[in-house]
């Protein structure tokens, strides 16, 4: 069925508030072993995702249901379906909340995306990276889509928006005599941009090489870490999430307007603003995927959260307006130089397994796959394994970082941040 | 009673095979999967609720898979109207033509790969449930959930939350190609009791989960585990740092899981030999484990969320040994990645959903169980931790590195269980080392199945894991 006539469907079913989420993805997908095509493949799918929103009879509380179906779904079906969604919103109620109105001005452009010719230009790009006898593409898998978003509500939103959405997977590897090793890398962006791609796989592959000669991370106890690679981006998710209406609402999040985050903090502190438009990232929308307009706004000044984002219901119970779901965001950079950062002894952390940072906890941890130890004599030695673990809740209070910044996909954030205090279990 | 295949799959059947029969003319290997599955997901917080009919594996659509020329290309749609089938003739070669000329201009040279076997074959596969999600009595199923949310708010001082999640998939799927005709439908579910509970600023959660190849009939064995999620939870909050180093350490079944899965689940997928990204391959035949591990993956064995009849391909599940008393005997495998190595494929080739590509995915990785008790285990350590709970992992192939991230340590001193609990626990080390330590295997063992598994960092797919408890040592931070 068509969007238009679900809407018609949900006007006639008397529910308290609904809202319609029609994706549209038309896809292209290259998968390369080193530079020879081991399979393309494309797609067209589309999804309608129905939200049914149901008022108690006491007018207290507010139930919402979802069903989401394909587009060749008949109208008996929808209509059986909306009536499902009504019984079940009734089932999980909670508090009343309000649905939002159209926000802002949003004018949506008819975009034109051209898959092939982005596809061509990832191919391209990857054709033409530098390699030699030592470190080498294993292996990577582009993908290119071009997504037609429309949202309608009940109150009165009805946006259509269209952008692409790539994604670049690579696996470098460097070998020598003894053994290989490999780097996993994954680039999300909306467009190609291939000087980024190029570059970053440049630094990529001379990292390969120090991997090579890397000896075992010694045991430093707590130590002084840096973050000079994407991995940063999940320490300062720890602080947007913290300012999300769902965790300060589930109080997830001890974040309060005005006050700052941490007390005695002895390094930067941290001004954050959320962005409608970062240029390469693959999150550039007009609204969220409540339908509700994005725009700049700063969240975090100095340490001392000023406004809140996230989703409509927990926005209305904290009593916050005219928030919304922001995709983009950048961290204002510090004081300090990259030389300053690097001073001292200190472990510069380039490639974990998987670092992650729990941001209800926030618990850091990961194995290091590739880190560089700065020594005081100004000496540097690429070591690998062991770990770091910390909490970031206690190693905000002396965080440094640089004033020079980098671009990961949707976040802008300082280009090397420096943690002190962290547990490094050694790998010797 | 038997779970009922898809009426949608059976009604477009006769056009996916018109679609297959008119690619077949100018292509040596032509074949669809098609998918219709259903679900139901209820999530029971004290402050928020939500139910939906999507759960990570319900999904509606077709996806065929051609060769030529020794090229494999696939196109995935679900936008068909298949009353009309020479639109979608059309469509599919449009798209492979485009593809193709782009292809063609940036000079791209193909890895060669010889055609997938279309032996005759027919198969029609039900498993058995008592109930399928479509059919669930929804106001007794929330209001159980909200039952135990609500109690599990009331079980501790310090509990600011308690979800309870529930969630049940109805499977539907059919592999077509000119000679086979393979048809499957399943059940299962899985669901958690998950408590968030905060003192002195400190924020700490703790889960546990059931799951099985059954219907929301499962959710009945989610009461028993609340009392232990609101303990455990409760149990963090007192959590000590753990001192790092080397310990003797005993990991619980679900911690067993998390290292058979990472360590001989992802580092024996053979797509990955293809690309030669698994030291794995080097291994066949030879010691990577001690004489007390055996390990089992496969679809057949063990019963529980990734258990089918037939994978992705079309290729029937099976059972792989993979180590045998310490010996690396074999990976698992996906047809096209067999096809390029010159073995069998194993029953592992899976996608996240139709429109996205087949790699070797694990389904159920298992270890053997041993003989001992657990008291006899922890009976065994002078100095060291009992393992439990698991948060995450990830492996290096390449390297055998292996990351854990293990919810809590219960210490353990002289052979006794101290009560101090160290957490978060990190486990790193030598895929080897790690497991030709292990003295001890329990002699029971457990499956858990309510997570997911990616493929470096996306391609989601559903899996299970576990085994008995194992006694081995560890670098814990």
């Amino acid at each position: 069925m068509k969007t238009d006539e679900i809407v018609k469907l949900l006007k006639e079913s008397g529910a308290f508030g609904w809202r319609i989420t029609d994706t549209v993805t038309k896809g292209w997908e290259f998968y390369f072993i080193r530079h020879s095509l081991d399979q393309n493949r494309s797609k067209d799918i589309e999804n309608i995702q129905i939200t049914v929103f149901v008022l108690s009879e006491d007018g207290k509380s507010v139930g919402s249901a979802t069903a989401e179906m394909g587009p060749d779904e008949t109208e008996e079906y929808v209509r059986l379906t909306i009536q499902d969604l009504i019984f079940q919103a009734g089932l999980v109620s909670d508090a009343y909340y309000e649905l939002k109105a159209p926000s802002g001005d949003v004018t949506c452009e008819d975009t034109d995306i051209d898959i092939n010719k982005i596809s061509a230009d990832f191919i391209d790009t990857m054709k033409h990276i530098h390699e030699d006898d030592v470190t080498f593409m294993n292996s990577y898998e582009i993908f290119v889509s071009s997504v037609k978003r429309r949202i309608v509500t009940s109150t009165g939103i009805d946006v259509t928006e269209k952008y692409p959405v790539s994604l670049l997977e690579t696996v470098v590897n460097a070998k020598d005599q003894e053994h290989e090793i490999e780097f996993y890398k994954l680039y999300d962006s909306g467009t190609c941009i291939r000087e980024d791609i190029s570059a970053d796989l440049g630094r990529t592959c001379a990292y390969g090489r120090d991997r090579l000669t890397a000896t075992g991370t010694p045991s430093l106890g707590k130590c002084d870490v840096v973050f000079s690679s994407e991995d940063a981006v999940r320490l300062y998710e720890f602080f947007k999430d913290g300012l999300d209406v769902g965790y300060i609402f589930m109080k997830y999040s001890s974040f309060e307007k005005g006050k700052p985050i941490a007390e005695d903090v002895k390094g930067d502190k941290i001004t954050l603003k959320v962005l409608k438009e970062l240029p390469g990232s693959s999150q550039n929308r007009m609204t969220d995927n409540e339908g509700s307009a994005i725009r700049d706004e700063l969240l975090m000044n100095d340490n001392i959260p000023v406004a809140f984002h996230g989703g409509t219901k927990f926005s209305y119970y904290l009593g916050e307006k005219d928030t919304f779901i922001p995709g983009n965001y950048e961290v204002s950079g510090g004081t300090h130089t990259r030389e300053d950062l690097l001073k001292g002894t200190v472990l510069e952390c380039i490639f974990f397994s998987d670092f992650q940072v729990d941001t209800m906890s926030g618990d850091i941890f990961g194995e290091i796959r590739l880190a560089y130890l700065h020594g005081e004599d100004g000496s540097v030695k690429p070591v690998t394994g062991g770990s770091i673990s910390g909490n970031i809740r206690d190693l905000l209070k002396d965080m440094k970082m640089s004033a020079d910044r980098t671009r990961y996909d949707n976040a802008l954030i300082p280009s090397l941040t420096r943690l002190a205090g962290v547990t490094v279990t050694g790998a010797e | 009673m038997k779970v009922p295949f898809s009426d949608y799959l059976t009604k477009i059947a006769p056009s996916v095979k018109k679609v297959i029969d008119d690619l077949q003319k100018d292509h040596d290997y032509v074949s669809a999967l098609c998918t219709d599955s259903k679900g139901l997901m209820i999530r029971i917080g004290h402050r928020s609720r939500t139910i939906s009919n999507q759960t990570m594996t319900t999904e509606r659509g077709v996806v065929f898979r051609v060769c030529r020329n020794k090229k494999y290309a696939e196109v995935a749609l679900n936008t068909a109207d298949w009353n009309d089938t020479d639109v979608i003739i059309r469509y599919i070669r449009d798209e492979l033509e485009a593809q193709d000329k782009m292809l063609s201009e940036h000079g791209v040279e193909v890895y060669e790969t010889g055609v997938l076997d279309d032996e005759p074959l027919e198969f029609f596969g039900q498993k058995e449930a008592e109930c399928l999600p479509e059919e669930a009595k929804l106001e007794e199923l929330a209001a159980k959930l909200i039952s135990i949310s609500d109690k599990g708010m009331e079980m501790g001082d310090d509990v600011i939350e308690c979800i309870a999640r529930a969630q049940s998939t109805h499977i539907s799927k059919m592999f077509l190609t000119p000679n086979r005709d393979l048809r499957q439908s399943y059940v299962y579910s899985e669901a958690i009791v998950a408590a968030v509970v905060s003192k002195d600023c400190k924020v700490r959660e703790d889960y546990k989960s059931v799951s099985g190849i059954k219907g929301p009939e499962l959710f009945d064995e989610l009461e028993e585990v609340l009392p232990d999620v609101i303990n455990g939870a409760e149990e963090l909050l007192g959590a000590e740092s753990i001192e790092p180093g080397e310990y003797d350490i005993i990991t619980s079944p679900e911690v067993t899981g998390l290292i058979a899965h990472e360590a001989f689940g992802h580092g024996v997928e053979m797509d990955m030999f293809v690309k030669g990204r698994a030291l794995g391959a080097e291994y066949i035949g030879k010691r990577v484990a001690s004489d007390n591990v055996t390990m089992h993956e496969g679809a057949l064995c063990a019963e529980d969320v990734t258990s089918y009849f037939f994978d992705d391909e079309g290729v029937m599940a099976g059972d792989v040994t993979e180590i045998e008393k310490g010996i690396l005997r074999s990976g698992i495998c996906d047809a096209l990645a067999a096809l390029r190595l010159g073995t069998r494929p194993t029953g592992n080739g899976k996608r996240e959903n139709f429109s996205h590509k087949v790699y070797t995915r694990m389904t159920n990785t298992m270890f053997d169980s041993g003989s001992y008790t657990r008291e006899e285990m922890i009976a065994s350590i002078k100095y060291g931790y009992l393992l439990e709970g698991m948060q995450s992992g990830m492996e290096d192939p390449k390297h055998w590195g292996i990351q854990c991230i293990i919810q809590k340590g219960r210490e353990i001193r002289d052979g006794k269980l101290t009560g101090r609990i160290v957490a978060p626990v990190i486990m790193t080390g030598y895929v080897p080392d790690l497991l030709g330590n292990i003295s001890m295997c329990s002699n029971d063992r457990e499956v858990f199945g309510s997570g997911g598994c990616g493929k470096g960092h996306k391609e989601w797919v559903k899996v299970a894991d576990g085994g008995p408890y194992l006694k081995t040592r560890g670098r814990l931070g």
